[in-house]
């Protein structure tokens, strides 16, 4: 895989494994919200998906809605829980959201790099790195089932 | 001996105007010249050419920039891309010819050209629907063999 140190300096520190091959459909935020058909995104123009009813900025209000509109709720921390499904939403600098990642049943974390490859690590090996830090924890119970997927 | 033979000419005046006939000759080989640019297919091809090193240089460091982004507008607003757009409407079709093989983001570079946004709402966000869309207004607008 092309990355560089200078891209994820603490990557050669921890896990931080390719899972998948290299793919444009997704990103990280379609893929923590388990979608691999879209590219998400709060594009201006509206012609990546973005659900109508949450706002449309690159905030972290907007990203948090996100979440919260399929189940998620915020968290205090990365700590594995059996019951729970947790995301942890990066920012940079300026607090606008970069990336998202969506830990895993073992207590690694899943991403997606941006139009490249799936990835497996830990908080510490992506820390630092591309995408800034995590500014947000949530989580979901798991084999929940959001309300716009019920039958009315 | 060759200063005495060719004494040096110090031009100290310079006629402020060209002589008619200059002008005359002048106007004619500018009107050839603009004639030559616009019917010339060498000179069609060389800008073609010119135009498509220019899209593989920009969109080399353009992919290498925004490789692990996500935000949309991160990736349109890369000073290589935003070059890309500025190559006008010769671009497109090298646009589209990388459209057809790859699943690169062009949606707004070719919104930006050509003023058109052929994606239908239900195909947001899919790029797979997106690409198809564009691809079949490329099909509709464009010569395919020029393509």
């Amino acid at each position: 895989m092309n990355y560089s140190d200078a891209d994820f300096p603490n990557s050669s520190f921890d896990p931080f494994l390719v899972t998948s091959s290299q793919t444009t459909r997704y990103n990280c935020i379609a893929w923590a919200c388990e979608d691999t058909e879209k590219w998400y995104w709060p594009d201006k123009k509206h012609m990546y998906y973005w659900p109508e009813e949450i706002c449309r900025d690159e905030t972290i209000e907007c990203f948090i809605d996100l979440f919260k509109r399929i189940g998620y709720r915020i968290c205090k921390n990365d700590r594995k829980e059996f019951w729970y499904t947790k995301v942890a939403i990066y920012c940079d600098d300026k607090k606008i959201p970069t990336h998202a990642a969506r830990q895993l049943r073992n207590g690694y974390w899943t991403s997606k790099l941006g139009r490249n490859y799936d990835i497996s690590h830990t908080l510490y090996s992506m820390s630092d790195g591309y995408y800034g830090n995590v500014e947000v924890f949530m989580k979901r119970r798991r084999f929940f089932t959001p309300k716009y997927f019920k039958k009315k | 001996m060759i200063g005495t033979a060719f004494s040096p000419v110090i031009e100290n005046w310079r006629p402020f105007a060209i002589s008619q006939e200059a002008s005359f000759v002048r106007r004619n080989v500018e009107k050839c010249f603009t004639l030559f640019i616009n019917h010339s297919v060498f000179v069609k091809e060389q800008h073609n050419l010119q135009v498509k090193q220019s899209f593989e240089g920009f969109k080399e460091v353009w992919l290498e920039k925004t490789k692990f982004s996500s935000n949309i507008s991160d990736i349109t607003n890369n000073s290589a891309y935003l070059s890309i757009i500025e190559l006008g409407t010769d671009v497109v079709p090298f646009i589209i010819k990388d459209l057809r093989i790859t699943d690169n983001h062009w949606f707004y570079a070719l919104e930006a050209i050509t003023m058109v946004n052929p994606i239908s709402k239900d195909h947001q966000g899919k790029i797979a629907l997106m690409k198809n869309d564009w691809l079949k207004w490329a099909e509709s607008n464009f010569d395919i063999d020029e393509l």
